[in-house]
């Protein structure tokens, strides 16, 4: 592959193709007219070959012994002795042509291509520098044992001034072969990155639309449970009163009550998971959320040791955040380890300063004492009415991802491992982390 | 204070259920009725201190039967619906104080909405 296209068979291509090489030509002459490069020294080159040629095959040896000998260059030779032996003839060829003193646009092509081959394989800059250093050393030497005397020191030396500047030029051919490189690598991975984000966005978009479906269902199905719901408890209520004293019947009540309270609530998550967020924004610190959540739980942590565990310390919380549905989100969460935690239940908040998409962002670590998550809880804790409880909707953490989403943050399970002996004092249940920007876009 | 009540549903257990636990929560139900006109019939003839009404009822809606009845004589009205997105368009209805209660309603949303409105007529009484 070269740093430049390879010509196509469509007529487009190859018309971009020649447009290109054309512009290499025309800078490559003007690299020559800077070190002021003439016909005197093209004469120069091709007239020193003779005297140069019998030292190519020792001084090839030479080149690929000293990459052998250093690690970082010798790392691009993945194809062993026989990569090896098809590199020396490529080598040979490639210094051949450079006495042949036809540097016209196919030379320079042939140049390039073998410079990008260079940037591409990952050999390092200063490595393609320096070899070019060591072969002109060998080059110089070779000319200079095997120049007649016959010929003046002065030829030589104006031969070996030639030779330098032919080498400088083969450098600046392979450094602008390594820049194109770089910039081709560069786009290549931005393309990748735009491509990612473009897939994520497309994802989001078919979720969001897969969700306003069931928005609409769910909204004409509330409407409908609330008004059937409201007979139930209105007849429920009328019935406790007829059965005042009886104490079997007023049970019976009771229980229907119960159900009643059960399915509205059931009526409840499902909406609040497909309805669309509207997001109320106000700047806080974050703990609000999370103390309000933690006092909303009291009647589930009644009669039952519990203690929320902070470590904030020197961390800003400020946020622009929805309180109100944070909260949710650390309700759903501390449900969770209330439910998960047999004993006695400790929930431990540490919060850190991070960059999420670039942006300044606060981490959030939710811990508990329970015994974690297996690797099916982790893959699923997410999916809507995924649920490990006897009772439950398995809306929760659903409802906290999108709220998190809404946001333009992110929750995951954390990397804590019950399965390991935490350090003394951690907690080694289930760890939820939520990253969370602290602006709004 | 005893409040006089004027209640609306087109629902038939809704009716039933305000009629009978509104007098234990120690108020009198003056008026029941089925649908907003009929509701604005009722009002001009018993002048209630207080209207509870559903929303959402064939004919005239609850919505409609508040500013007719606020034109007769401003009166707090309490409404009742099972839809949320109704709770906006509920303050912009007439002078007198509006409320919202999202369906379904148990003895304690009702009591507490009651405490607010007794609150308010006892203070202003006559809608004044």
């Amino acid at each position: 592959m070269s740093s430049t296209p390879e010509p196509k068979n469509d007529a487009t291509d190859s018309a971009e193709n020649a447009r290109l090489r054309a512009r290499h030509l025309a800078r490559y002459q003007d690299l020559r007219r800077y070190i002021e490069w003439s016909d005197d020294d093209v004469a120069r080159i091709v007239a020193a070959a003779p005297y140069a040629r019998p030292h190519f095959e020792a001084l090839i040896d030479d080149f690929y012994a000293a990459i052998e000998r250093h690690p970082h260059a010798r790392r691009v030779i993945t194809g062993g002795a026989a990569q090896v032996e098809r590199l020396k003839r490529t080598l040979l060829q490639w210094v051949a042509e450079l006495f042949s003193g036809r540097y016209d646009s196919d030379y320079l092509e042939r140049r390039r291509r073998t410079g990008a081959r260079h940037a591409e394989i990952g050999l390092p800059h200063s490595y393609a520098s320096m070899a070019m250093t060591r072969l002109k050393r060998g080059l110089r030497l070779g000319i200079t044992q095997s120049w007649p005397a016959s010929s003046s020191r002065q030829e030589l030396e104006d031969t070996l001034e030639s030779l330098d500047r032919l080498l400088d030029l083969e450098l600046a051919i392979i450094s602008e072969a390594y820049e194109t490189e770089h910039f081709l690598r560069k786009q290549r991975a931005e393309r990748a990155r735009l491509q990612g984000e473009l897939n994520e966005a497309e994802r989001r978009v078919l979720a969001s639309e897969r969700l306003a479906g069931i928005g609409q269902m769910i909204t004409g199905l509330a409407h409908e449970s609330r008004n059937a719901l409201q007979r139930i408890q209105a007849c429920a209520e009328m019935l406790e009163l007829e059965v005042e004293g009886n104490a079997e019947a007023l049970d019976l009540v009771a229980r229907i009550q119960k159900a009643q309270d059960q399915l509205h609530r059931l009526f409840d998550e499902v909406r609040n998971y497909a309805a669309p967020i509207r997001l109320d924004i106000d700047e806080a610190p974050l703990c609000d959320a999370w103390r309000e959540a933690w006092e909303l739980l009291a009647a589930q942590r009644s009669g039952r040791q519990t203690e929320l565990r902070e470590c904030i310390e020197g961390v800003d919380l400020t946020c622009q955040v929805d309180r109100f549905r944070m909260s949710q989100v650390f309700r759903n969460i501390f449900e969770n380890s209330l439910s998960a935690c047999t004993g006695p239940a400790v929930v431990e908040i540490a919060c850190a300063n991070d960059l999420y998409d670039g942006q300044p962002a606060l981490r959030i670590r939710v811990r508990d004492n329970g015994p974690g998550l297996n690797s099916e809880q982790r893959k699923n804790i997410f999916q809507p009415f995924y649920t490990t409880k006897t009772k439950g909707t398995g809306l929760g953490m659903a409802i906290a991802q999108r709220i998190v989403e809404t946001h333009a943050g992110r929750i995951f399970v954390g990397d804590n491992n019950s399965a390991q002996d935490p350090p003394e004092g951690e907690l080694s249940g289930a760890e939820i982390v939520i990253l969370l920007p602290r602006t709004r876009p | 204070m005893v409040l006089r009540i004027a209640v609306a549903d087109d629902e038939r257990d809704m009716r039933d259920y305000l009629a009978k636990i509104l007098p234990r929560l120690g108020h009198q139900v003056v008026a029941v009725a089925e649908n907003g006109q009929r509701l604005v019939d009722l009002c001009s003839q018993t002048r209630p201190d207080l209207v509870i009404t559903d929303i959402r009822m064939p004919g005239m809606d609850g919505l409609e039967a508040a500013k007719e009845i606020d034109r007769l004589r401003p009166t707090p009205v309490i409404f009742v619906s099972a839809h949320l997105d109704e709770q906006q368009r509920v303050q912009s209805v007439g002078q007198a104080s509006r409320a919202f209660l999202m369906k379904p309603i148990k003895q304690a949303d009702l009591a507490a909405a009651l405490a607010a409105v007794d609150h308010e007529v006892h203070d202003h009484p006559d809608g004044e």
